[in-house]
């Protein structure tokens, strides 16, 4: 087994709010290997974004880490000094954003950007790292690297705003790569290219990538392992093949079912998962899940099922784990 | 770029072309004739003769108006009625006062309010923001007048640190100083006002964009963001204000140079009113507007400079 | 309707501000309506015996030059002031109604060439324009409101436009024109009175601005012409007789402080209490 380059360990981050501390994060943990994708999915507010941020070390000013954290080189990120934190931004742990539209600044170009955002390297000339810059952008597919550099984010399609936000985050090569819904602002074309791109990128890269997203079919392209968050807590652990084929948690099993790609031609009806997302002021007592599982029983709500091995290395955080054998 | 910018002075011009037009228009919608306006009871008919021909009224219309025009390209804004001095040579005369004054207007402007609103988002949400947006408006609806007066009262008649009329002495640098300070600050407190409001806001929105995000992502100096990623996009609508600023900068010179007895463009103007002297009134007028348009003009030029969005949503 | 109206009564008397500018505008309102009753002398009544007397018993706040009640002129002012504010805006505002309906909701040729009318006009130095006019009319009291009229409308008109405009696109209406209503009907019934809040806060945004217009343009001797007192004309003659009697333009200078202030602080609450984004002003 490879490497554990980033390490997350019993995490739990929670917001400042009116009503009171918003446990966005609870106990979360995961492992990113050398060479390895690991995909993190969920419905919004389930915490993803949270622990993303936190993996690069961008919290919110009003987050609170209540428990853990997140091991890098042997030490704790989120406890290092303010200089040390920004040397590891971008050189060691990098980030490609939701929104490429809205993560660039409008009113420098793009290679004014990409050469900011070396300034981590020393050793090199302006010159040198706008070379570099091109040859990155060449690499993600962009035809003119040239003539990209020198637009504005606004003058760009969608796509190229894509690719030159991931040739950002491959720049100076870190160990590990936090996309968050890389996708999410792209038609499904663009989709396609950009997955496609991803996966020949994959091949030549031999950092940790992590994917967060809420969407099942891009995890499933581009990861080896995958973990299913809900209300702030990682639910289901395992391989992307294993969690997709033998779901154990209620959750993940209805997450499958609704994802659009699994549904057959003629389905009457378009499966939802009734109910809500619990309020994350205060958490239920028992199991995240019981309020909208078809399962639950009183032991549900109000004990909280430990984070059982279904088989080797696969996890599930529910009672009847053992039991749930998916349907299909 | 180029495209934008000839169609952007093309409209100015225009624009000018258009108000000039309409100046004529109205002298000859009023009922009676200018020249007897402007003698009032003592017109006898021979007076009124010969004013209507110094002010070039006995010719048609179209004469007039072309006359006009082809004059006012060649920098002849006519006659004044009552002196005889050509308008030009009037305003070329005063306009420099009313420009340095704007200019220290500004100035005082720029750095008391660009001060102020980062005061306030350092401090965002405490006492200190707080008192000042209540300042702030409070600059803003004061009418300027008045503060000039009062600034009048204390600091020139009461205290005397400045003088109390004129603009200086010719060629005594240290003497218009003095003279500048008090109808300077009068002009400046509105737009102290304006712009701490405006570079409060803008900043706030700036600093929680998601660029900053991607900047400190890829860790950038706390410095380096803030002058070269957020100041460069806050920057934007201040430089849009301040050219419109320009404008009412100059219509505030109007009645602050009257309280200093400062010449300049505004006391010619206001007593050339006075006296119903139409030469003097339409060349200034036509030559501030003139003025006030090419500065607009620069400025937005100058945006789109600064921000390429603006220079494509005009392009199309 | 009627829980929106003290939900927004609510929130005004939340804001600290705002109670304090409606409390001002009252008072210069009472001023302004009752002024015979409240003026303890005739503001024009000239006596020359008593010029600039201080502050006293008998004149509250003092005398002018020609021995003329100060609070009363003051209290009289306020009658001219309010007047012509309310009649330029109220007029404006109508003027601003109709041609911004008609630029919103009639045909596009037409829709353009007001467009155009109206950019021209507010590229121009408010005052510049308004010296202008008052140059070819003279001035009086009714050319100062002609005036404030004209400067106004276009930004009103533009207001109303770009209202009617959303209004028109909107889904209700559709509706209403796919039933055929009467243009008339779409108007009055949906438009109207869609708009006209706003325009209210629009408004009373801009009423200081007049005032200082009025009060600015009179100093200058060009608006309202003396004995009849307004703020400009008092702070005029306190102007001329600074050094002899420096009490004077304290005193006038204090209602147009007063006033300006009170109006931009209810004008700003009345704004964030029923529509936040809505913009300061539309003249500067």
């Amino acid at each position: 087994m490879s490497e554990t380059l980033l390490k997350v360990d019993d995490l739990s981050i929670a917001y400042a709010s009116e009503q009171g501390a918003l446990q966005a994060l609870r106990h979360a943990s995961l492992e990113a290997r050398a060479g390895e994708a690991i995909g993190i999915v969920g419905e919004s507010g389930c915490g993803k974004s949270t622990l993303a941020s936190a993996m690069i070390n961008l919290l919110a000013s009003n987050a609170r880490v209540t428990s853990g954290g997140v091991i890098f080189g042997g030490r704790d990120i989120l406890s290092v000094s303010g200089e040390e934190k920004r040397r590891l931004r971008g050189r060691h742990i990098a980030m490609i954003f939701q929104d490429p539209m809205t993560s660039f600044n409008p009113v420098l170009t793009i290679g004014e950007q990409l050469v900011d955002f070396q300034d981590q390297r020393e050793g090199l000339s302006k010159g040198e790292k706008r070379a570099e810059a091109a040859a990155m952008l060449k690499r993600v597919g962009i035809p003119d690297p040239e003539r990209c550099l020198s637009r504005f984010v606004h003058e760009l399609s969608g796509g190229m705003r894509q690719r030159a936000a991931i040739a950002a985050a491959l720049l100076m090569t870190p160990e590990v790569l936090v996309a968050d819904e890389p996708t999410t602002a792209l038609d499904v074309t663009m989709e396609a290219q950009i997955i496609h791109l991803l996966r020949e990128l994959r091949r030549d890269y031999n950092g940790a990538i992590v994917i967060v997203t809420h969407h099942l079919g891009l995890v499933g392209e581009l990861c080896d392992r995958v973990y299913v968050m809900y209300a702030g807590e990682v639910v289901e652990e395992g391989s992307t093949e294993e969690v997709y084929h033998n779901p154990r948690h209620p959750y993940t099993q209805a997450l499958i079912a609704c994802d659009p790609a699994h549904l057959h031609d003629h389905a009457p009806v378009l499966p939802t998962i009734p109910g809500r997302l619990p309020d994350l002021v205060t958490p239920p007592m028992g199991c995240s899940f019981a309020g909208r599982c078809a399962r639950a029983t009183g032991h549900c709500r109000s004990v909280a099922p430990a984070h059982v091995e279904v088989s080797p290395r696969h996890f599930a955080r529910c009672h009847f784990a053992q039991r749930n054998e998916a349907r299909s | 770029m180029l495209t934008y910018a000839i169609k952007r002075i093309g409209l100015a011009l225009l624009i000018v072309i258009v108000v000039m037009l309409a100046m004529y228009a109205m002298v000859f919608l009023v009922p009676g004739d200018p020249a007897s306006l402007a003698l009032g009871p003592r017109a006898t008919p021979e007076l009124k003769q010969e004013l209507m021909r110094r002010m070039g009224l006995d010719q048609p219309l179209y004469v007039q108006v072309w006359n006009f025009f082809r004059n006012a390209v060649t920098g002849d804004l006519g006659y004044d009625v009552w002196s005889r001095r050509p308008v030009t040579d009037m305003i070329r005369e005063v306009f420099p006062n009313t420009l340095f004054l704007g200019a220290v207007a500004m100035s005082i402007a720029l750095v008391a309010g660009i001060g102020l609103g980062c005061l306030a988002v350092v401090w965002q949400g405490r006492t200190i923001d707080r008192v000042l947006a209540i300042l702030s408006v409070s600059m803003i609806s004061i009418p300027s007048f008045v503060i000039a007066i009062y600034l009048l009262l204390v600091f020139a008649v009461w205290l005397g640190w400045f003088p109390a009329i004129g603009a200086g002495e010719a060629g005594d640098w240290g003497s218009q100083l003095r003279a500048v300070v008090l109808p300077a600050a009068a002009i400046a407190i509105t737009w102290v006002g304006y712009l701490a409001r405006l570079v409060r806001a803008s900043m706030l929105e700036v600093m929680s964009a998601n660029h900053l995000r991607t900047a400190r992502a890829f860790g950038l100096t706390e410095a380096k963001i803030v002058l070269r990623y957020a100041l460069r996009v806050a920057i934007v609508p201040v430089v849009a204000i301040v050219a419109v600023g320009f404008g009412s900068i100059l219509s505030s010179a109007v009645f602050v140079e009257t309280v200093f007895s400062r010449p300049g463009i505004g006391t010619l103007i206001t007593s050339a009113v006075q006296k119903r002297n139409f030469p003097v009134v339409m060349g200034s007028v036509l030559f501030m507007t003139a003025f006030y348009l090419t500065v607009v003009t620069l400025a937005d030029l100058l945006m789109a400079k600064l921000d390429p969005r603006v220079r494509d949503t005009l392009r199309g | 309707m009627a829980s929106r109206s003290r939900n927004v009564w609510r929130a005004l008397m939340a804001e600290p501000l705002g109670v304090m500018g409606g409390v001002i505008v009252l008072s210069f309102v009472v001023m302004a309506l009752f002024a015979p009753w409240i003026a303890p002398y005739d503001p024009l009544k000239i006596d020359v015996m008593h010029k600039f007397s201080g502050p006293s018993l008998a004149h509250w706040a003092g005398t002018d030059q020609l021995g003329r009640d100060l609070l009363s002129r003051i209290i009289y002012g306020a009658r001219t002031a309010l007047g012509v504010a309310m009649t330029a805006t109220g007029v404006a505002g109508l003027a601003g109604i109709l041609l911004g309906l008609i630029a919103g909701y009639g045909p596009r040729w037409l829709d353009s060439l007001l467009i155009l009318c109206f950019d021209s006009m507010t590229s121009l130095p408010m005052i510049m324009f308004a010296l202008a006019v008052i140059t070819v009319l003279g001035p009086s009291t009714g050319t100062l409101i002609l005036v404030i009229i004209l400067v106004s409308i276009p930004g009103y008109a533009r207001f109303i436009r770009a209202q009617t405009l959303s209004l028109v696109r909107s889904d209700f209406i559709l509706a209403e024109k796919a039933m055929n209503a009467s243009h008339w009907r779409v108007i009055l019934l949906h438009l109207l009175p869609n708009v006209v809040g706003q325009l209210l806060v629009v408004l009373s945004m801009d009423i200081p601005v007049v005032i200082m217009l009025e009060a600015g343009l009179s100093y200058l001797s060009l608006g309202v012409k003396p004995p009849t007192p307004s703020w400009g004309n008092i702070l005029y003659d306190g102007y001329v007789s600074l050094r002899q009697s420096p009490g004077m333009v304290i005193v006038a200078g204090i209602p147009l402080i007063l006033a300006t202030l009170g109006f931009t602080f209810l004008g700003e609450a009345l704004r964030d209490a029923l529509d936040p984004r809505l913009q300061l002003r539309t003249l500067t």
